[in-house]
């Protein structure tokens, strides 16, 4: 290695930016508080409550978004179902948009001046509590189970099944004893990937669930309201502890489960075809599901263009044009997340690289580090940029450059996962046949991984884009006047009343996300499994 | 080469925000039009450059940001914010005192003052009610009962579920509102019974301040409170359908300016200070932001009715500081919020 004094700078600029940009932000957050913030939170009975509304979403909400994600995946693998192309494309859009976008279109449904409730049925209800979370937090993450699970059931061979009817089982048995068994590690880990969106989920709560007080929400209130930075470390570092064991439960049970993949790939074998009520169950339960998903996304393109939604019903185009500051706020989301995107893939790749490949220093650490984003609730890495680069040399809060590293750091564990699971196809013994024959180690990078590593780099450029776009927990503490991003924007008009302005911000940013999504399959070809 | 010329265009937007000379450093918690145009009107009355380093309306963050580079100060001066921001910056040891001479030359109250000198009070807000005007004349009048006009008129069971309040352990106007209680009825008991009266009409404690303009507006409850500049704001931005009545016996904020200890230009602090005392920037907050001015020699625009009209809740500043941990946890066990 010391022969390599370009390796050697690589590794040292890899430790530097592991250490700077995803360790010191978090263990400032976890010192910065003082003991007595510690006890002053876990004393006051409003955060006992936060905490036991943050679990009880976490049940709630988990389980009701793995079940419809199992739904819908169980709808789009029987290719005998129709409408199934249908379901697979509604569970894509909650993807691609911001989670409180959902909550928005929920709101203009069903509010009290909701186009259903009040519009249609003249009745005025209040959903701004638990239960208007629920709904919203169950459809903007059931999408995530549904990827998840699916990529499970479709690596189990249809030949297991068809194998187990031919034996004489009911078909009911057949899903009981046969395909949910061999599904169950998949559902599992999809649940504990949910319920760690729902414990960090900021959008939703903040803007659907009233009074109805949850921890992650909570750390940022305090900071609006009292000033009290310390108060707001201690509540985000307790947020970050049921997430960190999710997280880590998660990664075991992935790694026990691993065997479940059998065969392997795909197969091309027609899949068993269900029971005709089981058909009728599912087209009718994701076609419901659908329905909604589909009504929330036209109340907001439709809200942007009429003048007053819920009282005054003329076409409008004002909302649109009306849009002035809001256009550079949607410049800014658009830079800073290009510059998140490409610096998280780029940090990414070369430390899966380095990690795997070549026998860097300390490399379990460093592999645990570049890990760890993706146990951080985003309202924790927020605030940790905010606390952690405010003094000379790095005296950056309040500059474009602190959102997109938060951003950045943020988004580092997805994209280095996509790097690690493509470097674990390429056998060892291409490297070393390369090697046999004289290569360089250079030139077996150059020639064997970083034409490996295109396609990674660039599933994890566009996921790290569009989960960039669309947050706002990672942003709110590090938000100022002059470098206000869409998100920030959204919240507060959609807390202010503007309905229309939101509406039509919203679909702006929708629109940038589904260009870059569009782009992202464009530049991926087949490949796009990474994006869904 | 795009991917270059983007970083380059990033730390463009970076480098610009950085470069430090002999000027006064802002932080606003402000709209950034009242900003825009006090900083403005300084440039052209002193001649002295102004840089805004950050402006976001939430009092809590500017504050916060003010403690957390405390040893090492970037700006000289916090703008807007209400007193007790102020106050708890002050007791914390982040902020020096400066008292402008302004204050006597132009006779301004001193109960706009913080008495130790810390901070200098320079405009005032009083806390509203407001009613959606279409529901009320719809489900409450037809009952025979009057517009709300005062405190009490909120404990009307009409009005059970239909009123929007706010949270004392997010904003600071609960908290206010909540004093403005306890003063006027001459007690804490008196008070927290009245919370404790309120509590079955509340429909919805919003975590923000004028979390009640958007949800009456839209019909979501008929009535609620908020800060009385920022609601005939929104009325006016939005054409509200809402009506707005300053009750008798109000809350009410002062609105303070104070100077950050280590400030690098103290000397153009205190003048930004004196500037905010005169007519011309008294003038231009009240029309741009609809905050009443401390002097008064000052016209309001015709949406404010005028400062002497208004009934004040008595009040004990200090006391008011002295208990907001109390209060609030006593507020949190009625309403179990």
């Amino acid at each position: 290695m010391l022969r390599e004094p370009g390796l050697l700078a690589a590794i040292a600029v890899l430790w530097g930016a592991l250490l700077l940009f995803v360790l010191y932000p978090a263990l400032r957050v976890a010192l910065y508080p003082k003991v007595h913030d510690y006890g002053a939170i876990l004393s006051d009975p409003r955060y006992g409550r936060a905490l036991v509304h943050s679990l009880t979403m976490l049940g709630l909400s988990t389980a009701s978004a793995t079940g419809l994600g199992l739904l819908f995946a169980l709808a789009t693998t029987r290719r005998d179902l129709p409408l199934r192309r249908l379901f697979s494309a509604v569970s894509l859009l909650p993807l691609f948009s911001p989670p409180f976008v959902v909550a928005f279109g929920y709101i203009m449904l069903f509010g009290r001046n909701g186009l259903v409730t009040h519009g249609i049925f003249g009745v005025r209800t209040n959903i701004l509590g638990w239960n208007g979370l629920w709904l919203a937090q169950t459809v903007s993450f059931f999408p995530v189970a549904a990827v998840a699970i699916r990529d499970v059931l479709e690596t189990i061979p249809p030949s297991f099944e068809r194998a187990a009817r031919n034996l004489g089982a009911s078909r009911l048995r057949v899903f009981t004893t046969v395909t949910l068994p061999l599904a169950s590690g998949g559902i599992v880990s999809a649940a504990l990937l949910v319920a760690i969106l729902v414990l960090a989920d900021f959008g939703n709560p903040i803007l659907i669930a009233g009074d109805y007080s949850v921890l992650a929400t909570e750390a940022w209130l305090r900071v609006q309201g009292w000033a009290d930075v310390r108060g707001a470390a201690a509540l985000s570092f307790v947020l970050m502890l049921p997430s960190l064991l999710l997280f880590i439960a998660q990664r075991a049970w992935a790694k026990g489960k691993a065997y479940v993949t059998i065969g392997g790939k795909a197969s091309s074998m027609e899949t068993e075809p269900a029971a005709r009520p089981a058909k009728v169950f599912l087209v009718a339960a994701c076609s419901a599901v659908s329905l909604l998903v589909i009504l929330i996304y036209a109340s907001l393109a439709a809200g942007s263009l009429v003048e007053g939604w819920g009282f005054d019903w003329r076409p409008t185009l004002r909302w649109f044009t009306g849009l002035g500051t809001q256009w550079i706020d949607l410049l800014h989301s658009l830079l800073f997340s290009l510059f998140a995107a490409f610096g998280s893939a780029l940090l990414a790749m070369a430390s899966a690289y380095l990690v795997r490949e070549r026998s860097m220093p300390f490399a379990r650490a460093a592999d645990a580090i570049a890990m760890l984003p993706a146990a951080l609730p985003g309202i924790f890495i927020g605030i940790g940029y905010s606390i952690a680069f405010n003094r000379p040399p790095l005296d950056l809060y309040g500059t474009a450059l602190v959102i997109a590293l938060a951003l950045g750091a943020w988004n580092l564990s997805t994209a280095y996962q996509t790097g690690l699971e493509s470097l674990k196809q390429v056998s060892p013994t291409i490297g070393e046949a390369a090697s046999n024959l004289g290569a360089t180690t250079m030139r077996i990078f150059r020639d064997i991984h970083l034409p490996l590593m295109k396609g990674p780099f660039a599933s994890a450029f566009f996921v790290g884009f569009i989960r960039s776009i669309t947050t706002l927990s990672v942003i709110v503490f590090l938000q100022t006047a002059s470098n206000t991003v869409a998100t920030f924007s959204i919240m507060n008009l959609v807390n202010d009343g503007f309905y229309g302005k939101a509406s039509a911000l919203s679909v702006a940013l929708l629109a940038l996300a589904f260009a870059a999504v569009g782009s992202g399959r464009l530049a991926l070809g087949r490949d796009t499994r990474s994006l869904a | 080469m795009k991917r270059l010329m983007l970083v380059a265009a990033l730390f463009g937007i970076v480098v610009t925000g950085l470069s430090a000379q002999d000027k006064v450093i802002i932080y606003a918690a402000l709209d950034t039009k009242t900003v825009g145009d006090l900083v403005a009107a300084f440039k052209q009355k002193t001649g002295i450059d102004a840089e805004v380093a950050l402006q976001i309306e939430q009092a809590g963050t500017v504050a916060s940001r003010v403690k957390t580079e405390s040893d090492h100060p970037r700006a000289d001066i916090v703008i807007g914010g209400n007193s007790n921001f102020h106050s708890d910056l002050a007791a914390s040891g982040y902020t020096t005192p400066y008292v402008s001479p302004v204050v006597k030359q132009a006779g301004i109250d001193p109960k706009f003052m913080d008495d130790k000198g810390y901070w200098t009070g320079w405009y005032f807000g009083a806390l509203c009610l407001i009613y959606n005007t279409k529901r009320y004349n719809e489900e409450i009048a037809p009952k025979g009962i009057k517009p709300p006009t005062t405190w009490d008129d909120l404990l009307n069971p009409a009005y059970r579920g239909e009123v929007i309040a706010s949270n004392p352990a997010t904003t600071g106007a609960a908290y206010l509102m909540l004093a403005a209680q306890i003063f006027r009825l001459g007690g804490e008991d008196a008070g927290f019974a009245y919370i404790r009266n309120l509590h079955p009409n509340v429909a919805q404690y919003t975590a923000g301040a004028n979390g009640s303009i958007p949800l009456v507006s839209q019909g979501e409850a008929i009535v609620g409170f908020a800060w009385g500049h920022d609601t005939i704001k929104q009325k006016k931005q939005g054409n509200l359908p809402i009506t707005v009545v300053f009750p008798k016996d109000t809350g009410f904020e002062i609105g303070a300016v104070s100077i950050i200890k280590g400030a690098p230009h103290r000397a153009l602090a205190e003048k930004f200070i004196d500037f905010l005392l005169s007519p011309e920037a008294q003038r231009i907050n009240a029309e741009d932001g609809y905050r009443y001015p401390v002097r008064s020699d000052v016209a309001l625009p015709a949406e404010m009715p005028a400062f002497k009209d208004l009934s004040l809740a008595p009040w004990d500043l200090k006391l008011a500081a002295a208990k907001v941990d109390d209060w609030k946890k006593r507020w949190s066990s009625i309403t179990g919020k």
